[in-house]
């Protein structure tokens, strides 16, 4: 993305910029965090990736498709805070959704796969309502990526879990994407869970939003567990709580 | 199970409120004692003519319930559709239901053939009700929702088929069941102006003899009418509901 701006009229005089000069470029099979305190435009840059909202300045490509050609042609995977399944429908047909409508042939074996992987291949049947918050989060992943996107887009997916269910899951996330290696940006208020799945982490500041830190991250994958109690992992994570201190205003 | 023991209380109540002021005669001679009216109801010489006018009554009603439903709740999907065409829509609904149903039913008794009256204006009477909570029903769906059939390339056909319609059943049968006593009370005005059969006819009936005993009895059937669709359109709609919890 170059020289983004994302502005939103309040009325007929005034606005709000969301976004400023956001210029960001995300390697292919790369993962990208980015952490910033509310109201930095984190969601909105995620938005605008997605085709959601549109830039008032700047634009973005993804290889040589904007959004909106990446959406029309299915190719777009996205999961949300809120699990956002369809309550009528069961695990597997929750996760066979991207297929119908793409108005493609639903491939039995792509969902028995992904079900695997995420863990909920017993629970094909079920509906949400049977689900606990970690499973319906596993199925929106799946469901996420089962017609193989260009990028996958994840928008603070375990911001509603309690801790320890989260931490499993950032555990088990790590493991899924390394396995399927899919350019992805996550947005999330937690910084242990942007350097553990990230490859990179940019930090933001708010009003307007702007990238203030962009941190590679040294360790190598798979990772498992035991990163999250590594001396550098804690000392990477405190340095990056710091500057998320500097940009968040009091 | 409190819902339940606490609907019979109420009719229970009001049941003993409506004897009592037939038994004085605390209004005058023109309100009979509820046992009086179920006496006159249950009476074997008139318990056919009453049954076969209340299955005429009813049949009418359902048709017209049906007929009106689907075409308040096509033009409803016309509007989410179209949306272009959704101010057109509204307005014109808005227009047909200002126009009194006992005008309505003239007009029908002099362009239609006179059985089709009664459900026609049945249908007319719900198409308002069923138009506007319809509406209201197709554009339930959450704005995670939206995100997630936009972001996966869905269009808006798609998105209605899949995501509004399914999401709207439960609100759509709500919207049917509310409309389900204004279903009745067409049907016997479209009979009242059209009919020889059905509850109108009755009621026509026994206000030029003061058969004042057969009034509150045929009022009493298109009641229990009105109720029994509402509780049927009801339990339907609980078990949508149940089913998208």
């Amino acid at each position: 993305m170059r020289g983004l701006r994302v502005s939103f009229a309040l009325d007929r005089e005034r606005s709000v910029t969301a976004l400023e000069g956001v210029d960001l470029d995300v390697a292919a099979g790369s993962f990208l965090s980015i952490i910033g305190p509310s109201g930095c435009g984190k969601s909105t840059l995620l938005r605008v990736i997605a085709g959601l909202t549109d830039p008032s300045a700047g634009s973005v490509t993804v290889g040589e498709d904007s959004p909106h050609a990446l959406v029309a042609r299915h190719k777009l995977g996205i999961a949300f805070q809120d699990h956002a399944l369809l309550p009528w429908l069961t695990v597997s047909e929750n996760v066979a959704l991207p297929f119908r409508i793409a108005g493609a042939a639903v491939d039995g074996a792509r969902i028995a796969e992904l079900l695997a992987l995420v863990g909920m291949a017993e629970f094909a049947h079920a509906r949400p309502r049977q689900l606990s918050g970690g499973m319906r989060q596993r199925v929106a992943i799946a469901r996420a990526l089962v017609l193989r996107p260009r990028i996958l887009l994840l928008d603070e997916p375990f911001g509603a879990l309690d801790a320890v269910t989260r931490r499993q899951l950032n555990i088990e996330l790590q493991r899924i994407w390394s396995t399927q290696r899919i350019t992805t940006v996550l947005v999330t208020h937690s910084i242990d869970e942007a350097v553990f799945l990230g490859d990179r982490v940019v930090v933001m500041s708010p009003r307007p939003g702007r990238i203030r830190r962009d941190e590679g991250i040294p360790f190598a994958r798979p990772r498992d567990r035991t990163l999250l109690s590594d001396p550098a992992f804690h000392a990477l994570t405190d340095e990056l709580a710091r500057a998320l201190d500097e940009v968040t205003p009091p | 199970m409190k819902y339940a023991a606490a609907i019979v209380c109420g009719a229970f109540a009001v049941a003993l409120v409506w004897e009592g002021i037939g038994h004085f005669q605390l209004f005058g001679t023109t309100w009979p004692a509820l046992s009086s009216v179920l006496r006159y109801l249950f009476a074997p010489e008139h318990r056919e003519l009453l049954g076969v006018a209340l299955a005429r009554t009813g049949s009418e009603a359902v048709a017209g319930l049906i007929a009106g439903s689907a075409v308040a709740i096509g033009l409803a999907s016309l509007s989410v559709l179209l949306p272009a065409a959704a101010p057109g829509l509204a307005a014109l609904a808005s227009i047909v239901n200002g126009i009194p149903i006992i005008a309505v039913a003239g007009v029908c008794v002099l362009t239609l053939p006179r059985d089709a009256t009664p459900v026609v204006v049945a249908a007319l009477a719900v198409s308002f009700i069923v138009f506007v909570a319809g509406s209201a029903a197709l554009a339930t769906a959450s704005a995670a929702h939206r995100d997630l059939f936009a972001v996966l390339g869905a269009s808006r056909f798609t998105t209605f088929a899949r995501l509004d319609v399914p999401g709207a059943v439960p609100a759509l049968l709500d919207a049917v069941r509310s409309a389900a006593p204004a279903a009745v009370v067409g049907a016997i005005v479209g009979e009242w102006f059209a009919s020889e059969h059905g509850l109108g006819p009755l009621l026509v009936a026994a206000m030029q003899n003061y058969a004042i005993d057969q009034l509150w009895a045929v009022a009493l059937a298109g009641t229990c009418l009105s109720i029994a669709l509402y509780g049927v359109l009801g339990a339907a709609q609980f078990a949508a509901a149940a089913r998208l919890d």
